[in-house]
């Protein structure tokens, strides 16, 4: 048990069922997959967004959920961090409000500040969303996810709008925060996987088909003609 | 005429605000809850657009006159009969200006991202605060948009009020009816500038909301 997130769940959609059991350890978790394939339904599980027709989940050790016995606590009693692709910072919140939002229940100013500082977005703080490029909002939303001291992080393609050299750096930084926490991350992406280096699930559509460590990345990779033979948009 | 237009921006007023408040609630009903019989509740609440006003008018005064129970009930409420009284005429307003209230603010909450209400969730906002903090300020723009179209409708209200309201000075004589009573009259003079007074006033405040809108939304978006 411990630290990590325990999952077994079952969804079923008109056109998918997306099913599989995870264990989701502190560190890099990274789910690879087609579009389609049911990554997303796994982290809008995780966090409580979407529930599930049958699942069991702990966190940290407590009970989230147990369908059995009828337990599914709301996203609100989880206390965990969410990135997505886009559309993560409040257009009428300042980058200093947008973090402040989710720090309403938690710690107090110095914290922001410190953070802000860690995140190289203090000069940032008096603009909207609008006013600062794509790279930035997504530090400012990973800024924010970890402002709610959160018992585990996740984020949903969170680099997949940004460019290729933007997108290594903050995975770089990401990878330097040495967050002592599950971070489970989204991507159809087998490059991003490959940088994190953590633990990687495939999934196919609704199931998991593979796990493993980077070298599931690497083959990917590698064999750039497993890419095109699996990736629908190439063929 | 002072008094009339007075009497009809009071009415406008009321009806705005209290119809506003009412179209927060029925709208998020709407956008956002899910239950049988949608479509019809819609339906209904549009029916105002179709109806002639007479018809409305006509079912007001059926319902509120005292025979009918309805309104003995609200006679013995307000101790006194509703007919042919300011409050009626707020009644009327409302319903007949219901689904310019409803259906703009329905509109923005709906065009409202789904993600900034998931992401207040995930943050530990419960339902009530994320509808205060999130889907309210971001649909800023509907809801002027209902404020202005209510306050105009309500404004230029005539059929409705004829119906229901008699034609009592300083409570059921809105401009408009006055308008009408002086064309009546054949004292068109008067009439000219009662129009013009009822034009220049609801355009005036048309452009003070709109402009509030542009500058208050164009912040963020």
């Amino acid at each position: 048990m411990g630290d990590g997130i325990h999952l077994t769940f079952r969804k079923v959609f008109p056109s998918i069922t997306v099913e599989g059991e995870f264990v989701f350890e502190v560190g890099f978790n990274l789910i690879l997959g087609p579009s389609g394939s049911g990554k997303t339904t796994v982290l809008r599980v995780i966090s409580g967004l979407e529930r599930p027709d049958e699942g069991y989940m702990t966190c940290c050790g407590e009970l989230y959920m147990d369908t059995s016995k009828g337990v599914f606590l709301p996203p609100q009693r989880r206390r965990i961090g969410i990135v997505f692709q886009d559309h993560n910072l409040l257009p009428h919140l300042t980058v200093r409000e947008n973090i402040e939002f989710a720090l309403r229940k938690s710690q107090g100013d110095v914290y922001v500040e410190d953070l802000m500082e860690r995140f190289g977005i203090k000069d940032l703080q008096d603009r909207y969303p609008h006013q600062i490029s794509g790279g930035e909002r997504q530090r400012v939303a990973i800024a924010r996810a970890l402002a709610y001291r959160p018992k585990a992080l996740l984020m949903d393609e969170p680099f997949s709008s940004l460019d290729f050299e933007i997108k290594v750096r903050i995975i770089d930084f990401l990878k330097n925060l040495d967050l002592d926490i599950p971070v489970v991350l989204v991507t159809h992406d087998p490059l991003e996987a490959y940088l994190l280096a953590g633990r990687v699930f495939v999934l196919r559509n609704g199931h998991k088909v593979r796990e493993g460590g980077r070298e599931i990345a690497e083959e990917f990779l590698i064999n750039l003609d497993l890419i095109r033979d699996r990736s629908p948009e190439v063929s | 005429m002072v008094e009339a237009l007075l009497l009809s921006m009071k009415l406008s007023l009321v009806t705005t605000a209290i119809l506003i408040i009412f179209s927060l609630g029925i709208s998020y009903l709407l956008a956002y809850g899910k239950f049988r019989g949608k479509e019809f509740v819609e339906a209904l609440l549009l029916l105002p657009l179709l109806l002639p006003p007479t018809v409305l008018g006509f079912y007001l005064v059926y319902m509120l006159s005292p025979a009918s129970p309805v309104g003995s009930l609200l006679e013995t409420v307000f101790g006194r009969p509703l007919l042919f009284s300011f409050e009626a005429l707020v009644l009327g307003s409302l319903i007949y200006s219901l689904p310019f209230g409803v259906f703009p603010i329905k509109e923005a909450f709906q065009s409202v991202d789904r993600r900034y209400i998931e992401t207040a969730y995930v943050f530990g906002y419960s339902g009530l605060e994320t509808f205060l903090k999130v889907i309210l300020p971001l649909s800023s723009r509907g809801i002027l948009t209902a404020t202005a179209l209510v306050f105009a409708h309500t404004m230029g209200e005539f059929g409705v009020v004829l119906m229901i309201g008699g034609n009592i000075p300083g409570e059921t004589r809105t401009l408009s009816i006055y308008i009408y009573d002086e064309v009546q009259a054949l004292r068109y003079g008067e009439a000219h500038r009662a129009s013009i007074l009822l034009l220049s006033v609801s355009l005036i405040t048309l452009l003070l909301i709109l402009s509030f809108r542009r500058r208050w939304v164009t912040g963020y978006i």
